[in-house]
């Protein structure tokens, strides 16, 4: 029989929330959380087009095309009209005529089999905004901001959303999905994605049964730039408290959309503009006005500190901020409990995803400490969140 | 009012919605209005949708009959698109669905309540089986594990004919209102134009009960 519907405010509240900072100065846009996010949760039918966590070029149209401008979000409070990408906006798939090259002789080149590709999830790399010699871009991961506001969950009229108690992470009740897609309209970062096969859209899920284990996202495990922080906004021993509330460099993206994201950003510093004549000018080649776009007023702030603690290390003192930034170790990374997680110097070989079957060298030596129990620990996680078998 | 005449044909014939049997059935013609946009259950979709962008489809029209062990309900519809590709976000597919009271005072407009829950058959364009389903009040809709309901549907000329069958009784009356010859049948419809996004409570519906006499 039915279920009553639950209070909205029920669904939005969690205990505790987990967040994430993203330093946009260290990213080099080489893919790995994509394609770590892409093998773990989205290589099944239906699910091709999908990133649950994608890396653009900023400035940029972004995955979707023009994802920044479809609305969804809220305005004062009020909820804001979005709309449905097509495949056309995420770009279609498509495959490489190997055959035809290698085995028949019909291009020099590998090419596209089919139709021209139009679109895809980093069809803009590189590309930026501005002319030489002050052309700028900068690299720009997305992942669902597990908002404490999320437009998803209190648009869904079944309620199939809803944000996890013990750490705010914001997920889909597949079973609940009845395939409506007003989350998918009411999400102003379009983070949400239709599975067509499944006739249910889905969405990232902050790896929660990972964090279960003491082991952060695989997104953030395994980048290679450690510009990832991951910790609970109440824990003023993490990582992402100090970011976030104390040093408060580190900005939601968007906040214009009201939803409140709990993905945070630290804005890129950048080289001084150069003058038609050839000398330097003191403004920045990111132009604040686009970064003001991206993360509002604070940050003219956030930069200013980030260019106060700088100086202070280039002129030989110390900064808590800088060094934190840098992350000589993955510990100063993450942070996901109160207390010491016993695993952490299990996750460099756990975030593969491979744990069981890996034979790499290092293996062992990142292991540290791991056990034959421990990657137990990790494959049952994985067995029990799905279909999901070790490779 | 209208009778559920028995015809002794059997199952395969009648979900045929072009079967020639059909003109021996009663034909109501019912007229269907937007649902009210107000009493959608999430603020967004109460802000963002306008009351006259939804309820594309104004009329229906319903043929019912029996064969002493199955119900069918054969319902046409005025619809210039076909609409069953759902392999983007933004195509949704078309649909009807028949509502039918667990009790007698089931309240129509709020799909019943947890007092008075109610059944629905669901139909739609894109899924090889409908779905049943009972409610107990908006956003309650729940998808049972069986459905016991067939469908055959046809789109010629810009309207859909679509024949949804189930046994008359199941082992599960629970889930499935039970229909005993001799007796009554109370039923509600709704429609949806998938090219006009519409999906869940935005659509068209009947207004009323219609009540049938299902002839023994």
């Amino acid at each position: 029989m039915p279920v009553a519907p639950l209070d909205k405010q029920e669904l939005i509240q969690s205990d505790r929330q987990l967040a994430m900072v993203l330093d946009l100065n260290k990213c080099i846009g080489c893919q790995t959380c994509t394609m770590a996010c892409k093998l773990l949760w989205t290589r099944y039918e239906g699910m091709e087009y999908m990133y649950w966590n994608n890396v653009e070029t900023h400035p940029g149209r972004g995955y979707p095309k023009d994802w920044q401008r479809r609305g969804g979000g809220f305005r004062e409070g009020r909820p804001v009209k979005g709309d449905l990408p097509g495949l056309d906006d995420y770009g279609r798939a498509w495959e490489y005529d190997y055959q035809g090259v290698l085995f028949e002789g019909r291009s020099p080149n590998i090419q596209p089999d089919e139709d021209e590709p139009r679109w895809g999830p980093n069809w803009e790399e590189d590309q930026g905004a501005g002319f030489y010699p002050n052309s700028f871009y900068f690299y720009f991961p997305r992942l669902c901001n597990h908002c404490s506001r999320p437009a998803c969950v209190l648009a869904c009229p079944r309620n199939a959303l809803y944000k996890r108690k013990e750490d705010g992470s914001v997920v889909l009740n597949e079973e609940r999905c009845h395939g409506y897609r007003f989350c998918i309209e009411a999400c102003p970062y379009d983070k949400i994605y239709w599975n067509a096969v499944r006739k249910i859209s889905q969405k990232c899920i902050f790896c929660y049964p990972r964090v279960e284990q003491g082991i952060p996202q695989a997104c953030a495990a395994q980048c290679v730039g450690r510009i990832r922080f991951v910790g609970f906004l109440d824990d003023p021993e993490g990582p992402v408290y100090k970011l976030v509330e104390k040093w408060k460099v580190a900005l939601p993206l968007h906040p214009e959309f009201e939803t409140e994201p709990n993905v945070f950003y630290i804005p890129p510093l950048s080289p001084p503009r150069y003058h038609e004549d050839g000398t330097v000018s003191d403004e920045p080649r990111v132009p604040i006005g686009y970064l003001l776009w991206l993360f509002g007023p604070r940050v003219r702030e956030a930069l200013d500190t980030l260019k106060r603690e700088l100086e202070k290390v280039q002129n030989g003192g110390r900064s808590e901020l800088m060094e934190l930034l840098e992350a000589r170790s993955y510990r100063d990374l993450f942070k996901l409990d109160k207390s010491p997680n016993p695993r952490f110097n299990e996750y460099a070989c756990a975030s593969c995803g491979v744990a069981q079957s890996c034979t790499s060298p290092l293996k062992s030596r990142l292991a540290g400490t791991a056990t034959a129990s421990s990657l137990r620990v990790l494959n049952g996680s994985r067995t029990s969140s799905g279909t999901r078998t070790p490779t | 009012m209208p009778r559920i005449r028995k015809a002794a044909v059997e199952k395969e014939t009648l979900l045929d919605p072009r079967a020639g049997v059909w003109r021996e059935a009663d034909a109501v013609k019912l007229p269907l209005q937007p649902t009210p946009v107000a009493m959608q259950p999430s603020d967004y979709i109460r802000e963002t949708y306008e009351q006259g962008a939804v309820g594309a489809v104004q009329e229906l029209e319903v043929r019912v009959l029996h064969n002493g062990s199955e119900i069918f309900f054969r319902l046409e519809w005025p619809d210039p698109t076909r609409d069953v590709d759902v392999s983007e976000a933004h195509r949704f597919a078309d649909g009807v669905a028949v509502m039918f009271p667990f009790g007698e005072d089931a309240p129509l407009v709020t799909m019943g309540s947890p007092a008075q829950p109610v059944n629905q058959w669901h139909w739609r364009a894109d899924l090889e089986k409908p779905y049943n389903l009972t409610t107990a009040g908006l956003g309650t809709t729940y998808r049972t594990p069986e459905s016991f309901v067939e469908a055959k549907a046809v789109w010629e000329g810009g309207r859909w004919a679509v024949v949804l069958a189930r046994p008359l009784q199941t082992p599960d009356p629970d889930n499935h209102v039970p229909f005993t010859p001799g007796g009554t049948v109370k039923a509600a419809f709704c429609v949806w134009e998938g090219s006009h996004q519409e999906r869940a409570g935005l659509k068209s519906y009947s207004p009323t009960w219609t009540e049938f006499t299902l002839e023994a």
